[in-house]
């Protein structure tokens, strides 16, 4: 029983992850495979309304580039300007992946997100798709967290 | 007497890099050159120069402009570019600046983040356009040396409607 419910849990899991996110790149080393996971994880973070664990993927000296308004510099400040949007509003994101590049203690991933959400319950979903570039620096324990995050939609 | 004016013309020349960009402070030669790579990118694009605006870009760019899909390869960046600055050129006065914030360099490849003011003005009168945002770019070394856009992603701090 504890294993077919183990198995469950497990394939529930690996098709949430399908879900948030595919690939059109596969991550070859296992800088890229990390780096594949903390873009992964932003997805699954955002469709599960956890800011928190949203906010652990990102370096303390991360500034989140976001279309329309000023640079969010600092986590703290990252934190303060996208805390209260999780959980507010019903969304479904998903991102694909195109290009991952390791240089040094930096890398990149490249690639497309689309998003629909309600506005209010009774609303229907509005949708969004566009294009992100997310580069990550390597911690002092070898793990990846995001740096600089800038994306842009593609509707005019 | 030639020496020291040599020494003094260095010494002018650093002045001029280290205080162009005060957030980056003092410049590596790499630096420096990418740099250069932004000082074209808003000439060519205030002169609306196809040929000047695409020589600063690697053969697999990708350029990730809001508002349109990506753009991949040069030579679909040079169609959309041309398309762009041919329907810009005499009949509006463009003005762009860039303000680099970061120029970071590990290996082969590089980025560079920083902020934007760009400015249309109708040339036959009416009030002028100005959309002010940021921008990340990666870019790629050359094999002889030189650096040239390899990704580049702006956005507006406009919101959006």
């Amino acid at each position: 029983m504890k294993k077919i419910l183990s198995s469950t849990i497990f394939c529930l899991l690996m098709l949430a992850a399908v879900q948030s996110q595919t690939m059109t790149t596969a991550p070859r080393t296992p800088d890229e495979q990390a780096l594949s996971m903390v873009l992964s994880s932003y997805a699954d973070t955002v469709n599960a309304g956890d800011p928190e664990a949203w906010i652990s993927l990102w370096d303390t000296d991360g500034i989140q580039l976001p279309q329309g308004a000023p640079m969010n510099v600092g986590r703290s400040a990252i934190w303060k300007a996208n805390k209260d949007s999780f959980g507010a509003i019903e969304m479904k994101y998903s991102i694909i992946q195109n290009e991952i590049v390791v240089f040094g203690e930096y890398g990149y991933v490249r690639g497309t997100y689309s998003y629909t959400f309600k506005p209010t319950i009774d609303s229907k979903p509005i949708a969004f798709a566009g294009k992100y570039l997310t580069i990550c620096r390597r911690q002092s324990d070898g793990t990846w967290r995001i740096y600089r995050d800038t994306f842009n939609a593609d509707a005019p | 007497m030639k020496r020291c004016l040599i020494f003094a013309a260095l010494l002018l020349a650093f002045a001029t890099v280290t205080s162009a960009y005060p957030g980056i402070g003092k410049l590596s030669m790499d630096q420096t050159a990418i740099a250069a790579i932004f000082e074209g990118y808003a000439k060519y694009a205030a002169a609306c120069d196809v040929e000047g605006f695409m020589s600063i870009w690697d053969v697999d760019g990708i350029k990730m402009a809001h508002g349109k899909p990506a753009v991949i390869g040069k030579a679909n960046i040079y169609e959309q570019t041309k398309k762009n600055f041919d329907g810009t050129r005499g009949k509006f006065d463009k003005v762009m600046e860039l303000n680099l914030e970061e120029i970071v360099v590990a290996g082969d490849y590089a980025f560079a983040r920083g902020t934007y003011i760009s400015s249309l003005t109708p040339k036959n009168g009416g009030a002028s356009s100005i959309t002010d945002g940021k921008f990340v770019t990666v870019l790629r070394r050359q094999a002889d040396g030189s650096w040239l856009i390899y990704r580049d992603i702006p956005n507006s701090n406009v919101p959006t409607k």
